[in-house]
């Protein structure tokens, strides 16, 4: 036994002797009291904030309608295109809101994760308690839909892509009884979400995101730990119309955390995802799905973290989106080349997800301008001349999707700060 | 109402495996870098606390928990310098017996730590019981991997000459 490893056995049987309880309500209750002892702060500060909010902030329109409420927007940048109005509103389901797929500007899905088990009185949280969320929005507001057979499978939802108001593909991840996390794919039919088979390795299985060309060629990725991995590998798996098939990325290298957080499919065979792995420092990384098979890409940016999120118009191009501590950025991927554009968002602020339709771009991200004490919506119109950067007054924890289906039409979904319940923007773009 | 004020931690599942993977473990690593096992897990809590409010805003929950423990525990060891005169590293003195016996002794390795400064402590703690690498402490600590070095080799120094690690 060599001298270090000595060294951690000496720590660790020390270390191990400490019985530790558990410590979930004791948290609880400091989180608990930690807001109340902000909110009483905020209430104190309340009308500074205001006063200091109403001085930089644009006022583009104000009012109420039956879509959600008009919210004020703040914006900066040069582009020819610009925020023209954020209607906002609670999607309605308890539950968080991860990825939203829009048909049209009025048909879109959101899915995510919610725990019936909780409430003010209710038991603990359970972890096997967690259900996938499914919401329709119809224009006018949003509605829950049939879970169908998924209805008491305990897991979560992330990822959403739909190609008709009646095929749907939504993935996540379920937590048995016994054994690993397992990958979940449900399909919606037009009436009802059913799971369908869908392949799992031996480890823990997370589907971060998914994207279909069409109902015969849809690819869903994420990551997996192997069993007594201590790194975690991408995971991608592909559906041909039939059935879903294990589709493993190549390893980057041994030891290496790899993991893909969003993919986009703009033809039957061909996919481009993205996300990040960790050599020394999180970088991001990008893998090309074309006839069946992976091809790591590099991404040259110099950023120090992974993308979030991509949009491919087609196979020549592509749109991808990710913040490090420093800076937003957005690559664009032209015929096999990247090039980095910087995005300034105000302070501490990053970008989450992008959305294009066939003419703009639109990313949606979270910041937290001064003197705010809570993380408020980034919305980046991309496209000719420097990104317009514009951010509204709510209070969320993030922003997690977006999905643009006409020409300067977005619907984006995020979490409220307070109830971490989904909430929803509309956002309508055009020129600065 | 916020999903702490519910009764759970409801809408967050990585929060939910981040706990089950590493609070016993953080409790643990808290104490010795606190100095203090029954302060560890008091430490532990307060640092989940805030990984849940933190919730959204860092892009890695883990690397987020180690530096919110070793910035808790950085606090309390100084609270506590403030109240009482530090303890003379001798009163630690070395343990006897062999190295079974020492293992085996309620704890060697508190006293011993008391010898290191605080950055040694944390540098040694982190590798040793949590396996960080240099490059990884660098980053928890915010100093270059030469600093990591340094502290670790002279950190060692002095728990062999406490502990009597084989070296």
């Amino acid at each position: 036994m060599t001298p270090e490893d000595q060294l951690t056995r000496l720590f660790r049987d020390d270390a191990e002797r400490v019985e530790v309880g558990d410590g979930r309500e004791a948290i609880l209750r400091r989180v608990r009291h930690r807001r109340r002892r902000r909110r009483a702060r905020r209430a104190g500060l309340a009308a500074l904030i205001a006063a200091a909010v109403a001085a930089v902030v644009v006022i583009v329109s104000g009012g109420r309608g039956p879509g959600g409420q008009v919210v004020n927007v703040a914006g900066t940048g040069g582009g020819t295109l610009a925020v023209q109005q954020v209607r906002s509103g609670s999607i309605g389901l308890k539950g968080s809101a991860a990825s939203i797929s829009c048909v049209s500007s009025r048909w879109c899905v959101a899915v995510g994760t919610y725990n019936p088990t909780s409430g003010p009185n209710g038991p603990a949280p359970q972890v096997d308690a967690y259900r996938g969320v499914h919401a329709l929005y119809s224009g006018s507001g949003w509605r829950s839909m049939p879970a169908g057979d998924t209805a008491n499978l305990p897991g979560g939802l992330s990822g959403i892509s739909c190609v008709s108001t009646d095929w749907c593909t939504a993935v996540g991840s379920t937590s048995p009884t016994t054994g690993p996390e397992r990958t979940l794919i449900e399909t919606w039919n037009g009436q009802r979400w059913n799971r369908m088979p869908s392949p799992s390795t031996p480890g823990n299985d997370y589907l971060s995101a998914v994207s279909c060309a069409s109902r015969h060629f849809c690819v869903a990725v994420g990551y997996t730990t192997p069993p007594g991995g201590a790194t975690n590998q991408a995971l991608a798996e592909s559906f041909d119309g039939n059935r879903w098939t294990l589709r493993p990325p190549p390893v980057i290298a041994p030891g290496t955390d790899h993991l893909l957080t969003a993919v986009s499919c703009p033809a039957s065979g061909w996919c481009l995802a993205v996300g990040g792995y960790r050599p020394k420092t999180a970088s991001p990384v990008a893998d090309r799905y074309s006839n069946g098979r992976w091809t790591v890409i590099t991404v040259p940016g110099h950023h120090k973290s992974g993308l979030s999120s991509v949009v491919c118009v087609n196979r020549a191009r592509c749109s991808a989106v990710g913040s490090d501590s420093a800076a937003a950025v957005v690559e664009d991927y032209l015929q096999g080349t990247w090039t980095a554009q910087s995005v300034t968002v105000p302070p501490h602020g990053s970008l989450a997800a992008l959305g294009c339709s066939t003419q703009d771009c639109v990313a949606v991200g979270s910041t937290t301008p001064h003197g705010a004490r809570y993380q408020r919506p980034v919305v980046a119109v991309l496209g000719a001349g420097t990104p317009t950067v514009a951010t509204t007054g709510q209070n969320i924890n993030e922003m997690t999707s977006i999905s643009c289906p006409r020409p300067r039409t977005c619907i984006a979904v995020g979490n409220d700060h307070d109830s971490l319940a989904g909430i929803y923007l509309l956002i309508t773009i055009g020129p600065s | 109402m916020s999903a702490a004020e519910s009764g759970g931690f409801d809408g967050l599942p990585w929060w939910d495996d981040l706990y089950r993977r590493r609070y016993v473990a953080v409790a643990r690593l808290a104490g010795l870098l606190s100095g203090d096992y029954a302060e560890g897990e008091d430490i532990a809590q307060e640092a989940f606390a805030r990984v849940f409010e933190a919730a959204g805003k860092v892009r890695d929950p883990d690397r987020f928990l180690t530096g919110t423990v070793v910035n808790l525990c950085r606090a309390r060891r100084r609270k506590r310098q403030r109240r009482q005169a530090p303890r003379p590293v001798a009163a630690a003195g070395p343990a006897a017996g062999g190295f079974e016996d020492r293992v085996a002794d309620r704890s060697v390795v508190l006293p011993a730590l008391q010898g290191l400064s605080g950055r040694q402590r944390e540098v040694v703690v982190l590798r040793y019981y949590d396996g960080l690498a240099d490059w990884e402490i660098a980053e928890v600590l915010s100093v270059s991997v030469g600093s990591v070095k340094t502290h670790l080799h002279r950190a060692v120094t002095a728990l062999a000459a406490i502990v009597e690690v084989p070296r």
